[in-house]
């Protein structure tokens, strides 16, 4: 940066070199022109004549002060080259490199992400050296809270909650299998987390990505060293171990058949949602693997786990469920598009423009009101899961928030929100139209 | 504890918002840092914080303790008297431990970002950022611009011989 712009841009210029006593010094200088050469004026107490020649630096710096406390606007540039007296006691600095940060260009969460390797060797170093070794302390609760991304366990709550509610309406309702069948998913859904990760990390999808969020790019438990790749691979086989585990109680309570199949398919796509050979979020296929997963596997098996029958009751209820939780990952993969496609995964997101990407999206939301008026159109639930239409006003801010928002990767996080509010609150007002519909209507049948 | 400072290079140093900390890396160059200094008026000895996410810093200190540490810009210092302060000293670097270690100076870095309460609470969000080594700096030489005049002779006080 040269020109009237460094003395606008900046009040704070140091010059700093290796002074006699081997220390260096830094010294406020005055910028006298910045326009092709920088050339200074250092103050009383230093020998212009002495510096001639010398390896500096000059630091142009920039905060602004909140009347609050504190300081915003961050900036800095540090000219790296050599300092030659010229007329007078100016001296003119000749920039060999320069680098800087501003918290504008380049925000604190993206500046903090680049460094990542950097600090990673720096605990490498210490462990190394003390025998030891260090990890991010977060405790174990906050540990636990961002490898597994515990809130993300409320869209598997809400599959759960729709078939327990559909079979409750059907007459059937036995809360122990229920939270049985939750306790098993969950652990499943930790495994896929896990699992996700660890592959998306050693396939290089969340490495590239130097803009994350709370809701995309992965936890970062890996990539900032929380847990290890070894450890995350005991814990996904724990997990999905468990989940099995449970599963199997189930079945032979159940229907070894029926729920081993759901088993099965889950598993599967859970694993292979990032993992080779089918990689599924890769090749386009995340999205329907989540739907799948999300709508018809959970909520069904929910179903059969209450019920004892797979039928269109539980079917039906799981279609809305699959879209909505299919359009928390569609709309999270917005701010992840850039660094999947760098990183070969090619996602929906990915393949779209934006307005083919808004175009879907609109479509979705419809589907989901769309499946939701059919449910009592078919007579395959109480008319009160049109209670689940009170969110259509949100769904118009959601689709609104992320047509603003696209492209923006931090503004994107006030989207994911209110779109993971939405989905999440529309499955819980649809679990609740069939418990309340039971209670007004009773007992139906088919 | 380290021998006095006079009380008007106390009060800069106590309300400086940011400092440009200046260390010498591997080749003997110098290499400048914009960073929030945290005085302690106790110890009378100068600190800085600094994450592991830029740690280059540290790994210099480790090999060359000797620093230069330049407080100036009138708007940077928030207290009623106003001096350019640079001072010469040998830093140490404490990263034994990098997650509590530096905690026992959030009550002075409080003082100048108060709200870096709410963002520790989010420590979760940033873990590495958290993980924090402390820079701690002795001064040996300091040169003061009374009034931030550069016009005028700087008083040059030596902490050694103040002892």
């Amino acid at each position: 940066m040269r020109g009237p712009s460094l003395l606008e841009k900046f009040e704070q210029f140091a010059l700093s070199f290796i002074d006699e006593d081997g220390y260096p010094a830094s010294i406020p200088v005055i910028v006298v022109s910045a326009d092709e050469q920088i050339r200074l004026k250092v103050p009383r107490g230093f020998d212009p004549r002495k510096l001639e020649g010398r390896t500096a630096n000059l630091i142009a710096n920039h905060i602004t002060p909140l009347p609050s406390g504190g300081y915003t606007d961050r900036r800095y540039i540090v000219f790296r080259g050599r300092v030659h007296l010229v007329e007078g006691e100016e001296l003119q600095f000749e920039t060999l490199r320069e680098y800087g940060w501003d918290e504008h260009r380049t925000p604190f969460p993206e500046y903090i992400e680049v460094s990542t390797n950097r600090a990673r060797a720096y605990l490498e170093s210490l462990g190394k050296k003390l025998g030891e070794t260090f990890k991010p302390q977060l405790g174990l609760f906050w540990s636990f809270f961002r490898t597994v991304r515990l809130p993300f366990l409320l869209a598997t709550l809400a599959g759960v909650l729709v078939g327990g509610g559909a079979a409750f309406y059907r007459g059937y309702f036995n809360p122990v299998l229920l939270l049985l069948t939750f306790a098993g998913l969950a652990f499943i859904h930790m495994g896929l987390n896990l699992a996700n990760d660890y592959y998306d990390t050693l396939l290089g999808a969340d490495v590239v990505n130097r803009r994350p969020t709370p809701f995309s790019g992965g936890s970062r438990a890996l990539i900032y060293g929380i847990v290890s790749a070894s450890e995350a691979r005991i814990l996904f086989s724990t997990f999905f171990a468990a989940g099995i585990g449970v599963g199997i109680y189930l079945a032979l309570l159940r229907g070894p058949l029926e729920i081993g199949l759901l088993i099965v398919g889950g598993i599967f796509l859970s694993y292979f949602y990032t993992a080779p050979p089918f990689k599924l979020a890769y090749r386009g296929l995340g999205e329907l693997a989540v739907f799948t997963g999300f709508g018809p596997l959970i909520v069904l098996g929910t179903y059969f786990v209450q019920s004892g029958s797979l039928d269109l009751t539980g079917l039906m209820a799981s279609i809305p469920v699959g879209i909505l939780i299919m359009l928390i990952l569609y709309v999270n993969e917005i701010p992840d598009a850039v660094f999947d496609k760098e990183a070969g995964k090619k996602t929906l997101v990915a393949r779209l423009s934006k307005p083919g990407v808004m175009t879907l999206l609109a479509v979705f939301l419809l589907l989901v009101y769309l499946f939701i008026a059919f449910i009592p159109i078919l007579r395959l639930g109480p008319p009160t899961v049109l209670a689940a239409f009170t969110t259509a006003p949100l769904s118009l801010r959601v689709f609104r928030n992320v047509n603003r928002n696209f492209g923006n990767q931090y503004a994107m996080i006030s989207s994911m929100s209110l779109n993971v509010k939405n989905s999440v609150i529309t499955c819980f007002l649809i679990a609740a139209g069939y418990f309340v519909g039971r209670l007004v209507y009773g007992v139906a049948t088919l | 504890m380290s021998p006095l400072l006079p009380p008007e290079v106390s009060e800069v140093l106590e309300n400086s918002l940011v400092a440009i900390l200046t260390v010498v890396n591997e080749k003997g160059l110098p290499i400048s840092h914009p960073m929030l200094p945290l005085f302690d008026r106790e110890t009378q000895l100068l600190y800085f914080t600094s994450s592991i996410l830029f740690s280059k810093k540290l790994q210099h200190i480790k090999n060359n303790p000797k620093v230069s540490v330049l407080f100036s810009c009138r708007e940077y210092v928030r207290s009623k008297n106003y001096h350019i302060v640079m001072l010469k000293g040998d830093a140490s670097v404490m990263d034994e431990d990098l997650s509590t270690a530096w905690t026992r100076l959030l009550n002075l870095w409080r003082r100048k970002e108060p709200y870096i309460e709410r963002y520790l609470k989010q420590r979760y969000a940033f873990p590495l950022f958290w993980e924090r080594a402390i820079i701690e700096v002795r001064p040996k030489t300091i040169y003061v611009w009374w009034r931030g005049d550069l016009s005028s002779e700087p008083t040059i006080i030596k902490m050694e011989e103040a002892d």
